[in-house]
């Protein structure tokens, strides 16, 4: 025999079949909001250091002005020769970025819109995305660009051939990759130093041509540690550039962005307006039930047992509860990930910390409601049965 | 041991009481809307008896059964059950003291998502038995209670008499010494409630327990051994029906009564109790005022006018002590017990009442004393 006790809250629960999937329903429901809120705040979050990410570099070198990746400001090409210097780096090359300039003309509509244009060394392994790596190639011969193929709409076909005008200047698309936008582009273009040069050559200011990079890219040696290697870094090079790991440059991006936008009140109020729907939906599942059974719960109170028990019979509702409506929840909301992530190029991902933070809001969202339905219990007064 | 001593010693037995009730009072509501709803009750009740309490409705039975079933604080007098005094009780002893009661209600109050099986089930689990055992013992029950082929469905699938026995068996399993049953028969058909009601009889006199009913079901007054009926508050009569009739069935062959209709004797019956008398006791003593009538039901008496002058024995069967009652003069004569006695005794004024509500039977007393002298 599997129970040495009736289990008398899954039965209770699961009597009316109808009602009970009504149940998990509304409790999943509740569920797919929050993992829906929580999602699209970590996925506008990832979606501003998603081009960092992307980055091949161990430490990254910025201009001491530059203190977001929303405004352009470059540091002389010079220093990445210095850093070269330093024991422990292995290489150092340089990005070049611009979304001021840019303009990118729909090849359909004729419109043009500002795009975030990329330059780098093809010679240098920039990126971590390999089909940009695998066509560096190809970025060598004059007037050819690689473009984001999750680049709005707005900007028009973008498949390999086309040929458009990039800041007035004819270009041939060679080829397309993956990054997806964020708030300061709505776009990306990605092509060789050289071209970069011809296409923008007012770029940077006075000074040699390509002289001044928006980020030095810095791998270390094999053995070192790039927390010491950023350290002799500081020591050695001049005060006008700053020296982060990779992860600490995209940490301070995301403080940028975290200070400086309302995202995390307003999708944190969403999921928090989830959580209270769950509440009340949970409320009104367990209120009913106990209200259903009262002449039930107040006779097990006149026979001997204790408002404890009959508050942990509700309580025990609220777990089942929580654990079947959460599993419908997380299903249905992987699901319509995977249909945003086609619809938007907002990169959600469901990642299993998420996972347990929800299970727990869930538990703790039906447990509150648990404890309010089970006052009523408690208040049935068992001389009432009689009655 | 005397014969009287043993019959006595039964009768008192028997009363041990399961519910002791002092002096209760009790009240609801607060300020001008308190409005008393018991009124200084005193009640015992007997191990092994159906109790049948009726009375209209509103006129305090529930309040009494709760109190009773430690379902209520006991504001004012005293309650003991099975005996634990009630009053100043905390609720968790309250609720202790409802572990060893069983409950009856006029719906059976199963649940619907559970089995008879689980139904009960849940009441066993409120004793520390491993597993097996509780399910044992389920199972025991409802099969007595023949609902063995029964135990599997749920309340929906059963008809109103069987759920009302499986909610007997919840009562029932765990071998209380007192039932409490409000109603049972209520939702149930003629039939149905008979065998029901039957049951109970049977369970109450297999396990020795004391099953208090309120109802108002005149078709099961039957099953009763005591009737208590209360009015506005306060029990207006308690009748021991079985006594009763054993007084009245010793009554019909007492010389003294035996031309009397059995309507007066249930009456004169109703109202007397018994009282054992060591053998010396002194029952009347001669100049002292008359209060109460004496009819011998084991032993013997002696009659004197005179200290050591024994002038006459009365037997079993005999009656004195009615003249003093009649002429309202002192004593004539002082009775004793010679051998330990039980009587019964009917007090002066219920026996002026039942004199004053029977010609025949005044008739008949004004008779017995004409003869004697």
């Amino acid at each position: 025999m599997p129970w040495s006790r009736v289990p008398l809250a899954w039965l209770i629960l699961t009597h009316q079949k109808r009602r009970f999937v009504l149940s998990l329903a509304g409790i999943a429901f509740a569920v797919v909001l929050m993992y829906m809120e929580l999602g699209f705040l970590s996925a506008l979050y990832d979606s501003q250091v998603a081009l960092l990410q992307q980055l091949n570099a161990d430490l990254i070198m910025s201009s001491k002005a530059k203190y977001t990746m929303a405004i352009n400001e470059a540091l002389p090409r010079g220093r990445l020769y210095q850093a070269r210097a330093v024991a422990g780096v292995a290489d150092a090359y340089p990005l070049y970025v611009d979304f001021e300039q840019p303009s990118w003309r729909n090849p359909g509509t004729r419109g043009s819109r500002p795009i975030r244009v990329l330059g780098f060394n093809p010679a240098d392994p920039v990126f971590l995305i390999p089909e940009i790596q695998a066509r560096a190639e190809q970025l060598r011969q004059p007037d050819t660009a690689l473009i984001d193929r999750e680049s709005q709409e707005t900007y028009g076909r973008r498949e390999q051939g086309t040929v458009t005008e990039l800041s007035r200047r004819r270009l041939r698309v060679v080829g397309t990759f993956s990054l997806g936008t964020d708030f300061i582009s709505h776009g990306n273009v990605v092509m060789s130093d050289k071209n970069f040069l011809k296409f923008f050559p007012s770029s940077r200011g006075p000074g040699p041509n390509l002289s001044r990079v928006e980020l030095g890219l810095l791998k270390i040696a094999p053995g070192t540690h790039p927390g010491t290697v950023a350290g002799v870094l500081r020591t050695a090079l001049p005060p006008d550039v700053h020296i982060q790991t990779k992860q600490e440059f995209i940490d301070q991006e995301l403080k940028f962005w975290h200070d400086n936008t309302p995202l995390g009140y307003m999708f944190g109020l969403g999921a928090a307006l989830g959580f209270v729907v769950g509440i009340v939906i949970c409320y009104q599942i367990l209120y009913t039930d106990v209200v259903d059974h009262l002449p039930q719960f107040a006779t097990l109170k006149a026979i001997g047992y204790r408002d404890r028990f009959v508050r942990r019979v509700v309580l025990h509702e609220a777990l089942l509860l929580s654990f079947l409506g959460h599993v419908p929840g997380l299903g249905m909301s992987y699901l319509l990930y995977g249909m945003l992530v086609r619809a938007t190029g907002l990169p959600l991902h469901l990642p299993p910390e998420r996972v347990l933070l929800l299970l727990g809001l869930t538990i703790a969202m039906c447990t509150v409601s648990g404890i309010l339905a089970a006052r009523r219990v408690i208040t049935a007064d068992p001389a009432e049965v009689f009655a | 041991m005397s014969k009287a001593q043993a019959a006595w010693s039964e009768q008192r037995s028997k009363s041990a009481g399961v519910v002791r009730i002092c002096g209760l009072n009790h009240h609801f509501g607060e300020g001008d809307f308190r409005k008393q709803v018991l009124v200084d009750n005193n009640l015992e009740l007997p191990a092994g008896e159906i109790i049948i309490m009726t009375g209209p409705s509103g006129s305090g039975k529930t309040t009494l059964l709760t109190l009773i079933g430690a379902l209520r604080s006991v504001q004012d007098g005293s309650v003991r059950v099975l005996g634990q005094e009630l009053r100043g009780l905390a609720n968790e002893r309250l609720v202790d003291v409802r572990r060893s009661i069983g409950f009856i209600f006029q719906d059976h109050n199963l649940f619907p998502a559970l089995t008879a099986m689980q139904n009960v089930r849940l009441a066993v689990e409120l004793q520390a038995l491993p597993a097996h055992a509780r399910r044992e013992r389920a199972a025991e029950i409802l099969t007595r209670l023949g609902l063995g082929n029964r135990m599997h469905y749920r309340p929906a699938a059963m008809s109103g008499g069987q759920r009302q026995r499986v909610a007997i068996a919840r009562a029932l399993v765990n071998q209380p010494r007192l039932i409490l049953a409000d109603e049972p028969t209520a939702a149930l058909d003629r039939d149905t409630g008979r065998e029901v009601v039957n049951l109970l009889q049977e369970l109450a006199r297999q396990d020795n327990c004391t099953i208090l009913l309120v109802t108002h079901d005149n078709r099961i007054l039957d099953v009763a051994d005591r009737i208590i009926n209360l009015v506005d508050g306060r029990i207006t009569s308690h009748v021991a029906v079985k006594e009763t009739l054993a007084i009245c069935q010793f009554l019909a062959q007492c010389p003294t009564f035996v031309t009397v209709s059995h309507a007066i004797l249930s009456t004169v019956a109703e109202k007397m109790h018994q009282e054992f008398h060591p053998a010396g006791t002194v029952l009347i003593r001669k100049g002292d005022v008359g209060d109460k009538f004496y009819l011998i039901r084991e032993g013997s008496v002696n009659v004197q006018v005179q200290e050591g002058q024994t002038i006459k024995v009365l037997q079993a069967g005999e009656a004195f002590g009615e003249m003093a009652l009649l002429t309202g003069q002192p004593r004539s004569a002082t009775v004793l017990a010679r051998e330990d006695v039980l009587v019964y005794v009917l007090g002066k004024a219920d026996f002026r009442a039942v004199l004053d509500t029977s010609e025949p039977f005044k008739e008949q007393i004004l008779k017995v004393i004409f003869q004697r002298q």
